[in-house]
């Protein structure tokens, strides 16, 4: 039996892992990989004590560190379920390769990217259409491209493949970018870049590769088809919510509902991170809900073992 | 056993997976020869003329095609148990 389980491998997770591992709790950390969505970021420049990082080396830090401490963690493994025993004094975390308990656990699941949901996406996944921009832009060398969003995820990985790629059509569904200015700023400079406002993607073509992709105008509703070899899509994520959906409570958009302590509707379950319904998603704020995490489940923890103690 | 296999993997440097996927074949002992398809353009066309795919990382084990790190086909083909 642990004190705690610590789900996830992101900024909040690892960092939880640090914390409650310095307040002697004995703690577990299962993950499916390391990073989460900081490993696919390209260049971070907004994490204080790194003026400029790979996503890939802020996350290779964050995971040498935390194994520096005294932890038991579990990599590479998917968990099946999360069930509440004893009265909800226990928390049961089932895995492919056997079951886990603990009093507390902190959910640090994270996000997943959005899919277009269209009928085809599929088929071309690996095969055209990438979800990482950070991996496979060198193969798109010379090639045209379209990135799907305007937000700062896709800017960013425009920035990416402009070294690689002859040229990149950004559709953006609303009427302008919702990127910041700074990133706007930089891919006005560069000729290769066109942005298509009020697109909706409607339809890739293509044999084995991606040849092309059609979408409507939104404002004439006209059909339009450009000849691209690569598409990438970035029109944002959701909460990783699909172990906990009948455990704790969840927002309209499937954010866990926490507290400013970190509490879900669960008592024993705490979480952090871009999993939950803070604002602002970033890994400076997820690690730093991670520690709070830590840090508030051990003050649960020792006031059980009081409680204990005093019947 | 483990001198007879042929490892190729074709990856990029900035890819979590191909970095995954690297670590777990040193930690399980086995040696491969690793392709930087970001640099070397013949062999980024000779992964994707023999995968079908554009995506890293793909691996070639004794001339079989993996695509991914398929974990469960790596573990298979060499003979890993875990």
């Amino acid at each position: 039996m642990y004190d705690l389980i610590i789900i996830g491998g992101g900024p909040a997770a690892v960092s939880a892992g640090i914390y409650a591992s310095r307040k002697k709790l004995k703690t577990l950390l299962i993950n499916r990989n390391w990073g989460g969505q900081m490993s696919y970021a390209s260049l971070i420049e907004n994490y204080p004590g790194f003026d400029s990082i790979l996503g890939m080396d802020l996350s290779n830090k964050f995971v040498s560190h935390l194994k520096k401490n005294t932890l038991d963690i579990k990599e590479d493994l998917d968990i099946k379920e999360i069930k509440i025993e004893k009265k909800g004094k226990t928390i049961k975390v089932r895995s492919e390769k056997g079951d886990f308990k603990a009093k507390v656990v902190i959910i640090a699941t994270g996000r997943v990217p959005k899919k277009l949901n269209i009928s085809n996406e599929e088929k071309f996944i690996g095969k055209g259409i990438s979800y990482c921009a950070t991996c496979d832009a060198p193969l798109f060398r010379d090639k045209e491209v379209v990135v799907v969003g305007g937000s700062n995820a896709g800017l960013e990985i425009a920035l990416e493949l402009s070294t690689y790629v002859s040229k990149i059509y950004i559709l953006v569904r609303g009427p302008k970018l919702k990127a910041n200015e700074y990133l706007q700023e930089k891919i006005k400079k560069i000729s290769k870049i066109k942005v298509i406002i009020n697109a909706l993607v409607k339809e890739f073509k293509g044999d084995k590769f991606i040849e092309g992709l059609i979408y409507q105008d939104k404002i004439s509703n006209k059909m339009k088809e450009i000849d691209v070899q690569g598409i990438f899509v970035a029109i944002g994520s959701s909460a990783n919510f699909s172990l906990v959906k009948n455990v704790v409570k969840l927002n309209r958009q499937g954010e866990i509902k926490i507290d400013s302590k970190n509490r879900t509707s669960q008592p024993n379950i705490f979480a952090a991170g871009d999993v939950t319904d803070i604002s602002h998603k970033q890994i400076v704020i997820a690690a730093g809900e991670g520690a709070k995490a830590a840090l508030n489940a051990y003050d649960y923890i020792k006031k059980i073992k009081i409680r204990k103690k005093t019947l | 056993m483990t001198e007879e296999i042929k490892i190729r993997i074709f990856s990029t440097s900035s890819c979590p997976y191909c970095v995954t996927l690297k670590e777990y074949l040193k930690e399980k002992g086995f040696k491969y020869e690793d392709i930087n398809v970001a640099e070397n353009k013949e062999a980024a066309k000779e992964m994707i003329e023999k995968s079908g795919q554009m995506g890293v990382p793909v691996s070639e084990i004794n001339g079989e095609i993996i695509i991914g790190f398929d974990k469960v086909k790596i573990n298979q083909i060499l003979g890993i148990k875990e």
